[in-house]
């Protein structure tokens, strides 16, 4: 995939209606995290829509669940 | 070995791997692997996202491994090592990346799923930023 069709995708997720295949949820750090069921993408953006990664992840759907309950901050 | 009859591949669809990892198969996990060490050598300036997604990737190979044949086990040994030696070369003990509460969920232990738990020595500053804001990294 090129850079063009590639943020393409990533805006076409981003800007997709919620619901059906598209799981989303605001991580608890206000990041907003998408996973699209029917391409296996995961996409996260801030508040503002400013995109800050799409790719489609290893472990599938599992490594989205995961990012939508880690927790911030729980660290040292 | 290929298709059903693989133990690894049936491993890698019951897990719900991405079909590109399912296709790759076992040798495509080490190889993968090891060019996520090399990256990260080159100090490739990952999201935590990002790295996560990574630290996914040796997980994913450690269960493959556990699915394997003796004789892939024993095939695969060697690169393995050398590529986890390299890992550790360059990353330093550190809390669950994924958080604790996630660790505790999956049963994840730093002597056991030892790739969750470490973080590199010099993050690039995307990682750097944000293993700070998850309170994975002290700022000073």
């Amino acid at each position: 995939m090129g850079m063009d069709a590639y943020l393409a995708a990533a805006q076409a997720l981003r800007d997709a209606r919620a619901g059906g295949t598209v799981l989303e949820v605001r991580r608890r750090d206000g990041v907003v995290s998408r996973f699209d069921r029917r391409s296996g993408a995961f996409l996260a953006f801030n508040a503002d829509g400013t995109i800050r990664t799409f790719f489609r992840p290893n472990d599938g759907e599992a490594y989205f669940r995961r990012q939508a309950s880690r927790v911030p901050g729980g660290g040292p | 070995m290929t298709g059903e009859h693989d133990p690894v591949h049936t491993y890698l669809i019951s897990r719900g791997c991405a079909p590109l990892v399912v296709r790759r198969g076992l040798s495509g996990l080490l190889e993968h692997w090891a060019s996520i060490v090399a990256a990260a050598e080159r100090g490739r300036d990952a999201s935590l996202d990002e790295w996560l997604n990574d630290m996914d990737l040796r997980d994913i190979l450690a269960g493959a491994l556990a699915a394997a044949t003796p004789r892939e086990r024993a095939a695969a040994a060697l690169r393995l090592a050398e590529a986890d030696a390299r890992f550790v070369a360059i990353t330093e003990p550190s809390s669950c990346l994924w958080g604790d509460e996630i660790a505790r969920t999956n049963s994840w232990r730093p002597e056991w799923q030892w790739w969750y738990f470490r973080s590199p020595l010099v993050p690039g500053p995307t990682l750097r930023e944000d293993l700070l804001v998850n309170g994975l990294l002290r700022a000073d």
